[in-house]
């Protein structure tokens, strides 16, 4: 398992350099921006941005790794190795998450720069529940969608995927004071890991019906 | 002698195709070349052998178990090779190496690096920017340092021209000196078989034509030619298949030393792996 999470990072290397520079650029950028107005950054701004660059991140490097293996026939060679094919959805499901983590105490930094040394505890749980949990409940929708039909036949859930963010944001638009915030941030850990657990167990029984193609 | 790989019955089927009854054994420090036309059945068997596919009949054994229940520790054991590098264009040779190495318990680093010397492949280039020739003998360097009992190849010198085909069947003859080890060796390209392999077997439709030892093969079966008139005189019972043409007739025969008695005035020629296989494809049973 660890020579195919190890596989994963390399072939981010690449990527994930530039998607960084990225990354360094809007921080840069925000805080230029956030100095020259005379007034720190809006907290509820700093995070958004931060948080919703490092989910693009973290969404196009996954996927990345899910074409190349597919493009290049990995699948089919991973089959060969002594590695089981429940090591084979391990070791994507640990490179999710300790990629999410990573990301998460990244754009954690990140937000700690921008908001010079004001940084709440909200502001933190946000940043982390946005850039580090939501990568996690997508990823434990679509993977085993994936596990079972293949990338390719898996376009329609991501569009569906990326769009239930944003149906349930323009639902909640007009209550968000009504929504318990509090609670959902206490929990959405708790619940994140649940569901993450669940689609690891719901993978690899669906990979392991699954023929090599 | 040990086989290291048994196969028993094997069954499976598709919408159009169907894998019916295949068996047959590799003995330890031997070669076996699974030859067929394409949709033979060649790759099913493979992936059924590596439990990529799920068989409906029949047994497979590597090493003397279950290739189910024991397929972690025979894969230990096993090096593969398929008709495409499976490593992704922006890795490279070094890369390879090291996400082996954390594969196999048995990974030699400095066996690898000794192949990728031998291959001439570039540490620092890109696999995008390898030839084709360049790739397969990665997939064979990152079969083989890892010191394999069995090496699985599926139509690995395919697409290749003669002289880097050439050098991935030495480097098959070499691996093979150590009789403890056998190599499984899929292919349609019946010259590379008749120069390295002790054992053929060939599959037609799915089914298993023969699996016995090449130099017998070769050393026994003739081709009998004879005139398209001449044909319908002939005492068809010696001939395991026959083929018609506008003037010239061809047969195969299981012993040409007999035959060459029983039809002493015909032409009676060697029989090539080509010949036998094309005869068994087209031709009619007597």
């Amino acid at each position: 398992m660890k020579g195919l999470l190890f596989k994963d990072f390399l072939l981010i290397r690449r990527q994930g350099k530039t998607l960084l520079y990225l990354l360094v650029f809007y921080v840069i950028f925000f805080f230029v921006l956030a100095r020259s107005s005379d007034k720190p950054a809006d907290s509820g701004t700093v995070a958004g941005v931060v948080s919703t660059i490092a989910v693009i991140l973290e969404y196009v490097l996954i996927l990345n790794t899910l074409a190349y293996d597919e493009n290049s026939k990995w699948n089919r060679y991973a089959l060969s190795l002594p590695v089981g094919r429940n090591g084979i959805v391990g070791a994507k499901y640990l490179f999710v998450l300790l990629f999410s983590a990573a990301m998460g105490a990244l754009s954690l930094l990140a937000e700690a720069v921008l908001l010079r040394g004001r940084m709440t505890g909200t502001d933190a749980a946000a940043v982390l529940g946005v850039s580090c949990l939501s990568p996690l409940v997508l990823c434990a929708v679509l993977l085993p969608v994936v596990y079972r039909f293949g990338l390719q036949k898996t376009r329609f859930v991501l569009a569906a995927v990326f769009l239930i963010p944003w149906l349930l944001s323009s639902a909640l638009k007009n209550h968000a004071a009504a929504v318990p915030w509090e609670m959902i941030l206490r929990f959405s850990p708790l619940a994140a890991a649940l569901l993450f657990a669940g689609s690891y167990f719901l993978s690899c029984r669906l990979y392991a019906g699954r023929e090599a193609e | 002698m040990e086989n290291l790989l048994e196969i028993r019955g094997l069954c499976r089927s598709y919408a159009g195709f169907s894998l019916e009854d295949v068996s047959f054994s590799l003995p330890a420090g031997s070669i076996m070349g699974l030859v067929g036309e394409n949709g033979a059945g060649k790759t099913t068997t493979i992936r059924l052998i590596l439990n990529e596919l799920r068989r409906e009949g029949g047994s497979v054994r590597i090493f003397g178990e279950d290739n189910i229940r024991g397929e972690i520790r025979a894969k230990e054991q096993i090096g593969v090779v398929f008709d495409e590098c499976c490593f992704h264009g922006g890795l490279r040779a070094g890369d390879v190496g090291e996400i082996l190495r954390r594969v196999f318990k048995t990974w030699d680093g400095a066996l690898f690096g000794k192949y990728r010397r031998e291959f001439e492949l570039p540490e620092k280039k890109k696999i995008s920017e390898y030839s084709r020739g360049m790739k397969m003998k990665l997939s064979i360097a990152a079969a083989l340092a890892h010191r394999p009992r069995l090496l699985i190849l599926d139509e690995a010198t395919s697409g290749l021209d003669p002289v880097a085909r050439s050098g991935i069947l030495d480097i098959l003859l070499d691996f093979i000196q150590d009789e403890r080890r056998g190599v499984l060796f899929s292919s349609h390209i019946t010259s590379d078989l008749e120069r390295i392999a002790d054992f053929v077997t060939y599959l037609h439709a799915g089914r298993v034509v023969f699996s016995r030892p090449k130099d017998d093969l070769l050393d026994r079966c003739g081709i009998l030619r004879c005139g398209a008139s001449q044909l319908g005189g002939l005492d068809k019972s010696g001939f395991v298949r026959f083929l018609r043409g506008p003037t010239e007739c061809a047969a195969l025969v299981e012993d040409k030393d007999a035959a060459r008695k029983k039809y002493p005035g015909l032409v009676i020629d060697p029989a090539s792996l080509d010949e036998i296989m094309l005869l068994y494809a087209k031709g009619e049973q007597p």
